[in-house]
């Protein structure tokens, strides 16, 4: 039942978001359908590539390539075995095309604009990242992306908030 | 695909709600899913089967006994032809599971402990509701359910970009 759908997971190695992966892959992704995986990292700055790739973002990295140490050093991604074997199982047994893209500046603006830019049919989050008050329910990228994104979102509650 | 699942859909029969239920119905339930249409009438609405199962929200009605229109009168319900229909296509065509539950109270709260209750492996609501100020974004009730809810929440939007 391929239905070529565009689902989106926005990553930034949270604990939530590597829940949010999971889920994803777990009860969304199906034959046919191709993941982002969308990683968000603050503006450097000074970087050739990144420069180049300040506004609309990094290409779009293949799994096969990013999986690859020498990519991941590269483009500073630290994907731990887990999230990786995720990642495999998910291409390799559910044929489901794994596309990596990264963005530089804010997440609430980069992933709304990601929803547009690539035309996702949904997006799937963390409910909390890597901030420091670890108290609060719903973090400030999660709330924004929920408000303002185009398309359905989902959010996957990180289980130490409840 | 793995276990069967119980997805909950918060229904005020808005328009993002009901967009809500279309994705669900297409995107998430699989064979072997289940559906509960969850409801929340309001506190003081005045239902005959309110007194009943005013504590504890209504029991599971399936959907053959939710699509007459006495059910939706008894519980104070719009009777909605294309609600029926998705619940209908997809309780056909996919094999799932569909039943309905009211309850009454805030419906902030009671979605939040429908999730305990019910069990939901994760609920889809609506951006917004039939709430009057048109021009906010999340409503009040999504807002409250995404924060709040234990487990994966999907917040619709009313003009879905999906594929014709």
């Amino acid at each position: 039942m391929t239905k070529d759908r565009k689902i989106g997971v926005a990553f930034d190695f949270s604990k939530g978001s590597k829940l949010a992966l999971k889920w994803a892959i777990d009860n969304l992704l199906d034959k046919g359908d191709t993941l982002y995986l969308i990683h968000v990292k603050p503006s450097q700055g000074d970087e050739t590539r990144n420069l180049l790739w300040s506004s609309s973002g990094s290409p779009l990295i293949p799994w096969a390539e990013l999986r690859e140490k020498e990519v991941m050093q590269k483009y500073e991604l630290d994907l731990d075995p887990e999230a990786l074997d995720m990642l495999d199982i998910c291409s390799r047994q559910k044929q489901v095309a794994v596309v990596a893209k990264l963005y530089w500046g804010d997440a609430r603006d980069r992933l709304c604009e990601a929803v547009g830019a690539l035309k996702l049919d949904c997006l799937v989050m963390g409910s909390r990242g890597l901030g420091t008050i670890q108290r609060v329910l719903l973090g400030s990228v999660s709330t924004h992306v929920v408000a303002n994104a185009t398309c359905p979102v989902t959010i996957v509650k990180d289980p130490v908030a409840i | 695909m793995g276990k069967a699942r119980t997805v909950g859909i918060g229904m005020d029969y808005s328009p993002t709600c009901i967009s809500a239920l279309r994705w669900a119905a297409e995107n998430l339930a699989e064979n072997g899913d289940r559906i509960i249409l969850t409801h929340v009438q309001p506190p003081r609405a005045d239902h005959t089967r309110k007194e009943l199962f005013e504590n504890t929200g209504s029991p599971l009605v399936p959907l053959e006994e939710f699509r007459e229109i006495n059910f939706s009168k008894q519980y104070g319900l719009k009777y909605d032809p294309e609600v029926l229909d998705i619940l209908d296509t997809v309780s056909r065509t996919k094999g799932v599971k569909v039943v309905a539950k009211v309850y009454w109270g805030d419906p902030r709260e009671k979605l939040c402990d429908a999730v305990e209750d019910l069990k939901l492996d994760s609920i889809v609501v609506g951006s917004r509701g039939l709430g009057s100020i048109k021009r906010v974004l999340l409503g009040s009730v999504s807002n409250y359910v995404v924060t709040n809810a234990s487990c994966p929440v999907t917040v619709v939007k009313g003009t879905s970009l999906s594929k014709p």
